[in-house]
């Protein structure tokens, strides 16, 4: 009976030994995944970003200095060139941004494919090293019942080294453990929130998209009746824009803090 | 049943003679997928590399910009 124990034993270490026949991955590998997803976070936090800004900085002095020529201005219609050129030239830059959409979010969709399998290979690695741990555990089992059998003292010795051998290698897989199963939770916090971020991005420029329809139109009726103030009734059905872009700020400061969080985290145990 | 069998090796031959020929004028289309490919990583790599502006950042000076615009508009309200 003792001897069939013994077989079934040496057997599911075999087979579990076969299954995580896969090395778990080390400290090189997870500071590799490490970049790689923030890597991927940057493409969703910064692609696009700096050609969106240099239109709006160009128009940033364009207001300004309409601005003054309004306030030195004793009538408004004195200035509706200029105020009707502004919104059109406002239009054009925000029809330019929202033009880049589909190479922005074919950079998201990539940067998020390429997070999913960060994720997975995090996921894979925790179970490997999970089937590691059952097979120490049985190993364990196993020279533990062999110990008070064995009659040679060298052998006895042999199962002796063994057995701390396994107990420490399980201690330390546990400890591993802890470390991956952290990583993947950052991982999983840090992708609902880029996800979420990526559609807030979309919605901006839904919102630039409709608004550059909005001050075209209102440059063409500012124009048409030489009036300055004829524009602002075409202005002021605007949505209020800037609640939504302070909700997105507030998202951008739990990814940038996520990020950091990701980068100071290391490999000790 | 001849004639099925000589047609059968026609199209073959014909077939693998014309795919050299369009590979070889006009490039095997996996390896131009793979080129694309890698030649989009690369923009989008040399892109975030370029620049530190974040859509934060974008956020900022878009709230900005229309702040600065409703600045005209109140302006010219004022004048009226």
């Amino acid at each position: 009976m003792n001897y069939m124990i013994n077989f079934v034993t040496i057997i599911l270490m075999f087979f579990t030994q076969i299954c995580s026949s896969s090395e778990a991955l080390g400290e090189k590998e997870f500071t590799a995944l490490k970049d790689n997803i923030i890597y991927s976070s940057d493409v969703i936090s910064r692609y696009g970003a700096k050609e969106a800004i240099n239109e709006i900085n160009s128009n940033i002095k364009l207001f300004d200095n309409i601005h003054e020529k309004v306030k030195s201005a004793r009538h408004p219609d004195d200035v509706v060139n200029e105020v009707a050129d502004g919104l059109q030239k406002l239009a054009i830059s925000y029809k330019k941004i929202s033009d880049m959409k589909s190479d922005i979010f074919g950079a998201h969709d990539k940067a998020i494919y390429n997070f999913k399998d960060v994720e997975g290979k995090t996921q894979k690695n925790i179970e490997l090293m999970n089937i590691d741990i059952k097979s120490y555990s049985q190993k364990i089992e196993y020279l533990e019942r062999q110990l008070p059998i064995e009659a040679n003292d060298l052998e006895k010795q042999k199962i002796d080294v063994s057995l701390k051998g396994s107990k420490s290698i399980i201690k330390s897989l546990k400890a591993q453990v802890v470390i991956w199963s952290k990583f993947y939770e950052a991982q999983e916090r840090l992708l609902s929130k880029l996800k979420l971020n990526s559609e807030k991005i979309k919605l901006l420029f839904f919102i630039l998209e409709t608004n550059a329809e909005v001050y075209k139109q209102a440059a063409n009726v500012a124009m048409l009746r030489k009036s300055a103030l004829a524009a602002l009734d075409n202005l002021s059905s605007l949505s209020d824009v800037q609640d939504i872009v302070m909700q997105m700020t507030a998202n951008w400061t739990e990814v940038s803090n996520l990020v950091q969080e990701l980068s100071s985290s290391d490999f000790k145990f | 049943m001849q004639i099925i069998v000589y047609l059968v090796i026609i199209i073959f031959f014909a077939y693998s003679a014309g795919s050299t020929v369009v590979r070889y004028f006009f490039g095997d289309p996996k390896e131009y997928e793979e080129y694309e490919i890698s030649r989009k990583s690369n923009d989008i790599k040399e892109k975030i590399n370029s620049s530190k502006d974040t859509w934060n950042d974008f956020n900022k000076k878009f709230i900005y910009l229309e702040s600065r615009k409703n600045n005209v508009l109140q302006s010219l309200r004022g004048k009226n």
